[in-house]
């Protein structure tokens, strides 16, 4: 079959069209999905910058027994928090140990009551905390265990512009700490204060304390 | 022909279009977000600077009343304060919520139930017991003629016996008693310290000393003592005696090992200021027998540092008075007194640096006097113008 002048210059065309049509929505929707992508990014970026301005960590009691952080939210609002307790190296900024994963025992009070704090366990590679500016996954860890901050303080506190305590046990993290320093280099506890966007915790605070 | 050209055209111009639409719509979405973060930016950063600059406004002064035994906190900042959080002696935070407007007072509180500190919603943490004790020892034995006073020292300048037992390094601390070291000790309302200048322990109980007999002038503070022994003793329980063989004309000193930091640029005289408690017994077929100026208590400071050392003798202010619950001529004497040391006064200069500093004093019987000193105590001692060094602190 032979095609005639016409019937092959329409084919050609055809196959331009589409052809250009089809990179012509390729790149649409690579351009779109870049954008999409940086809005995204940056309304995160704007959450977290908000919630880190929004919050205020200072030492309130601290005695040979323990260390009592006040954590205060200056706007009121309700803002899911979630707290970690790692000891880090001074110089490299690497999580040496969980102190949480000894348990509960390790935060004596939270808010005005002592509850029964079991900490939970959650992937490492959920959990963002902040290195000179930046966010970066927990390294050298499959797991971080949490304190997740319960509804009632939330409700308490947080919403009503009050800050609430968080006691540290001294006593029950000494070891650890004895340990780890017996390792060499300088050592600092930091009590990390999180938060959920979606499913993921990002750092939005710290108090630190040379052990 | 014309017709042709016109369609390629038209094919052209809506590509173009369509290309240029979705540049504009990318850059104004990323223009608009980066705009709407700068204003995120600037707006929580706003509000976070004058949270901070409320914060810093936040001001309460504590103050002694004399009569009521009351402990009076005040707002003199400029902003409402809300206290929401107190916490006890026994270490119990409790929660509760106390506006304060700018000017006025809490006046509920006394020396016996005022909270140990104090805090605030943005987080200011006041300390109120501490200060209006100290206040109270100031006062203790100077007539409070118009009821309120004011707060003679900040509370990071004075280190009374409560606040030796905090945070500092026990060691530091011995008397020495005409050239014999003697071990010092002293009660923080939970547990007694010993310190010799060499160690230092902690007892929850000793025998021997009663603690309701270390406030010999009633002014609800315990005064440190003088232990009969050179060193203090590893014992769980321990029996310590308070040293009393004083003779006729002694020197009694108080130790401080790297007291004092002086700054860099600081003020032009150091001032320190003390109070000792004294007992001393005539016997009253004595001569002089019921007059207790029969015998002469000196004071002064000494400033030390290597080689060099400053000393300024002190004015002091006494009173004396029959002791409570004791018959006979047992007077209780209480000497406040100070000693200023001119900074750039002396030929060599308190320079920058850590000092020690030892308190002596003379003590000497009027001739043929058969007035006994029975013990020699330190309540506080303060310095103006000069940092406590950290391990004091």
């Amino acid at each position: 079959m032979v095609l005639r002048k016409g019937q092959s210059d329409l084919m050609t065309a055809m196959i331009l069209v589409s052809a250009t049509l089809t990179i012509g929505l390729a790149f649409s929707a690579l351009a779109m999905s870049q954008v999409s992508n940086i809005v995204s990014r940056g309304r995160m970026q704007q959450l977290l910058m908000s919630e880190q301005a929004n919050l205020v960590l200072y030492r309130e009691v601290e005695n040979e027994r323990s260390l009592c952080v006040g954590i205060l939210r200056i706007t009121p609002s309700v803002t899911n928090y979630a707290l970690a307790l790692l000891l880090v190296d001074a110089s490299t900024g690497l999580v040496e140990q969980d102190l949480l994963e000894q348990g509960g025992g390790v935060i004596e009070r939270l808010g005005a009551g002592q509850p029964n704090i079991v900490p939970e366990r959650v992937p490492a590679s959920s959990v963002y905390l902040i290195y000179r500016g930046d966010y970066y996954t927990v390294p050298m860890k499959s797991y971080v265990y949490i304190v997740r901050v319960p509804q009632d303080i939330i409700q308490n506190y947080v919403t009503q512009q009050r800050p609430f305590l968080v006691c540290i046990s001294k006593e029950a993290i000494a070891d650890s700490i004895a340990s780890a320093i017996g390792e060499g280099g300088a050592k600092v506890v930091k009590l990390i204060v999180l938060t959920h966007i979606g499913s993921d915790l990002y750092e939005v605070g710290e108090w630190s304390a040379y052990p | 022909m014309l017709t042709r050209r016109v369609r390629r055209g038209q094919a052209e111009v809506i590509g173009g279009i369509i290309a240029i639409s979705l540049l504009i719509v990318s850059t104004a979405t990323i223009y608009f977000l980066a705009t709407s973060t700068q204003s995120t930016a600037t707006t929580e950063f706003a509000k976070r600077t004058s949270f901070e600059a409320e914060r810093d406004a936040e001001r309460v002064a504590v103050m002694y009343e004399p009569t009521s035994k009351g402990c009076i906190v005040s707002n003199v900042g400029a902003v409402v304060i809300t206290i929401v959080r107190t916490w006890d002696s026994a270490g119990k935070p409790e929660e509760l919520k106390i506006s304060l407007p700018p000017g006025e007072s809490i006046s509920s509180w006394t020396l016996d139930n005022a909270p140990d500190l104090i805090v605030t919603s943005r987080g200011n943490v006041f300390a109120v017991k501490g200060e209006c004790q100290k206040i109270a020892n100031m006062l203790s034995n100077i007539p409070a003629p118009g009821g309120v006073s004011g707060q003679p020292f900040t509370s990071k300048e004075l280190i009374n016996p409560t606040r030796m037992t905090k945070g500092m390094n026990k060691k530091l601390l011995y008397a020495v008693v005409d050239g014999d070291v003697k071990s010092v000790i002293y009660y923080n309302g939970t547990k007694w310290l010993c310190s010799d200048g060499t160690n230092s322990y902690y007892y929850s109980n000793i025998n021997g000393i009663s603690i309701s007999g270390l406030d010999l002038d009633y002014d609800s503070i315990y005064e440190s003592i003088i232990n009969d022994s050179r060193f203090c003793r590893p014992l769980s329980t321990p029996t310590v005696s308070e040293y009393n063989n004083f003779s006729d004309s002694t020197t009694v000193s108080y130790v401080f090992i790297n007291l004092i930091n002086i700054p860099e640029n600081g003020v032009d005289t150091i001032t320190v200021y003390f109070k000792i408690v004294v007992v001393i017994s005539l016997p009253s077929t004595a001569a002089g027998g019921g007059d207790p100026h029969v015998i002469t208590i000196s004071p002064f400071i000494t400033i030390a540092k290597g080689s060099l050392s400053f000393t300024a003798p002190a004015t002091t202010a006494t009173v004396s008075r029959g002791l409570q619950a004791q018959s006979g001529y047992t007077y209780v004497v209480s000497i406040n007194g100070y000693a200023i040391f001119p900074v750039r006064g002396f030929n060599f200069g308190l320079n920058p640096g850590m000092y020690n500093l030892t308190l002596s004093t003379y003590i000497t019987k009027k001739k043929g006097s058969n007035v006994n000193l029975n013990f020699f105590r330190l309540e506080y001692i303060a310095v103006v113008g000069a940092e406590i060094a950290d391990p004091w602190r």
